[in-house]
């Protein structure tokens, strides 16, 4: 019988900053290809350190990572832009490039993979317009508000259907209509196959949609909660 | 009809990512780098025309005296006893191994040559000079002039030959030191130009490095930002080294006419050929060249720092 390997395995992963404690520890668990899952914990329990060891921007500091077949460990550097591509990331700080317009944000992606031409013109400008923000198309995102902002960054995570979305409180600026309206994106790009791992500490978006949690606390990752169990 | 927001029309009709991912060129070091490569190019541009020039004075020297000797007689008695010995002495040296001709410098021609030094022709026509051979030898070395030096004191040890080896090869060494300075000159200039470039790339790169690192994540290769940083660079080096071009083109055409018309007798008056304007103005594309390919190293190596 063939067995599917998962799109992420952490096998006994641990991360410091420099010399500091460990602020992961001993993580080890997998998320199949297609999942959707959320991280959950108080703040400083972690949920950005795992997030940032799955968009490759940490490396462990011990322990073994595996994604989309690969082992992190021994993969070559001129390797990793090719797995980053396959990867959306809505960062906390929506890490936005004020100098380029909301257009060109949003298309960076999509220009980082090779394409070009009006086909990722009338792309960008349909998503920038479902998400709210087809009047703002050439201002610069420092003249957004923090909301806007966040709708940009997601925008630009998803633009090329990635084959793992990973958000850290992709919610956390904007209001509940339109709260729900991304993750009612996130869904789509779900049922398309994408994976979808979310960072956050609404209990409400949580229980709302009622996806596999993985909880952390000091660092440690506790069990897995089934869906059944997070649902209200 | 509705109008369309003009903001949407705009980012309708332009083409998406036009300009460089990274602001290179706003706030950053980077832009003096063109008024830097300036006066530097300027600088290699002089140092590569006078090596030119002395190797032209050299390649003219060389060529006029291989071969030439002159042979001083002294008058003898009235000008007609002068002129009888010195046909005598002309048929000795013809007879020289190695001689190709001899020919005697007719007074008129001596005294063009020595007025330069002893003033009025007129006075000088009057004086009772000697008579100057011009003996060209089938060669460089090809008289012995030892042996004719010796021939000439048996008849008279006031005779003098002189193949001009002494003070040719003072001119030609010191000419040869002044090349050897400008190619030295040429290669500090070159070294500052390629500090200059790394300084400016490693600069900008620390400036932009949260950017780069956002590109980076976003799976943006190593050779992608490069070549956002050696555009950029090609851009300065460009304007840099043809605003140091134009320069140099005005100093030398300048230098070429105030110095052009002093005359100095017995010299060349060394001067720059198609070939070498060829060979000055390839300064700029090897100048640009050097800049696209340093700022990409700089910025490969920096690049192979970040995680």
């Amino acid at each position: 019988m063939n067995r599917v390997e998962p799109l992420i395995r952490f096998d006994h992963v641990g991360l410091r900053y420099g010399s500091g404690p460990e602020v992961l520890r001993d993580l080890t668990f997998t998320v199949p290809a297609g999942a959707f899952a959320f991280v959950t914990g108080p703040s400083g329990a972690g949920k950005s350190s795992l997030i940032r060891l799955m968009h490759l921007s940490h490396r462990p500091s011990r322990g073994l990572i595996r994604m989309f077949g690969r082992d992190m460990a021994t993969l070559a550097k001129r390797d990793l832009p090719a797995i980053r591509r396959r990867i959306g990331v809505v960062f906390q700080d929506f890490q936005l490039l004020n100098h380029l317009s909301i257009v060109d944000n949003v298309a960076l992606p999509l220009r980082l993979a090779g394409a070009n031409g009006d086909g990722v013109r009338s792309h960008v400008l349909d998503l920038l317009r479902w998400v709210g923000l087809g009047d703002r198309l050439e201002a610069s995102p420092a003249t957004l508000s923090g909301g806007e902002q966040q709708r940009v960054a997601i925008a630009r995570a998803v633009i090329n259907r990635p084959d793992l979305l990973l958000a850290d409180e992709p919610t956390g600026n904007v209001d509940d209509e339109i709260g729900m309206r991304l993750m009612q994106l996130f869904e789509e790009l779900h049922k398309l196959g994408t994976t979808v791992i979310v960072a956050t500490h609404d209990q409400n978006l949580i229980e709302r949609l009622g996806h596999s949690v993985m909880s952390l606390q000091d660092g440690y990752l506790y069990p897995g909660l089934a869906k059944a169990e997070a649902a209200p | 009809m509705t109008a369309r927001p003009a903001s949407r029309s705009r980012a309708n009709d332009r083409k998406i990512g036009r300009g460089l991912d990274i602001p290179l060129g706003t706030g950053g070091p980077d832009r003096f780098l063109a008024w830097l490569l300036a006066p530097m190019t300027y600088l290699a541009i002089l140092a590569v025309a006078v090596a030119l020039l002395v190797g032209d004075l050299l390649a003219h020297w060389d060529n006029a005296a291989a071969g030439v000797i002159s042979v001083q007689v002294p008058p003898i008695g009235d000008r007609i006893a002068t002129t009888a010995r010195v046909g005598q002495i002309m048929d000795i040296i013809e007879e020289v191994d190695g001689v190709a001709s001899v020919r005697a410098l007719p007074p008129d021609e001596t005294v063009e040559l020595l007025e330069p030094w002893l003033g009025d022709a007129a006075i000088l026509a009057e004086l009772s000079l000697p008579v100057m051979l011009d003996v060209r030898a089938d060669g460089p070395e090809a008289v012995d002039i030892a042996a004719l030096t010796a021939t000439m004191h048996e008849i008279d040890t006031e005779i003098t030959v002189d193949d001009h080896g002494i003070w040719l090869d003072q001119i030609l060494g010191a000419a040869e030191t002044v090349g050897a300075i400008a190619l030295a000159s040429l290669g500090l200039v070159a070294l500052a130009i390629l500090a200059s470039i790394v300084l400016a790339a490693r600069a900008g790169f620390a400036i932009h490095r949260q950017t780069i690192e956002i590109l980076h994540l976003m799976g943006a290769t190593d050779r992608y930002i490069a070549r956002q940083f050696q555009r950029r660079m090609l851009s300065l080096t460009l304007r840099g080294a043809l605003a140091g071009l134009v320069i140099a083109a005005i100093t030398l055409v300048a230098v070429h006419f105030l110095i052009g018309p002093v005359r100095v007798p017995l010299t060349h008056a060394p001067t720059l050929g198609p070939l070498d304007w060829v060979l000055l103005c390839l300064v700029v594309p090897i100048t640009v060249g050097v800049g696209w390919a340093v700022s990409r190293l700089t910025i490969l190596a920096a690049l192979s720092r970040l995680a």
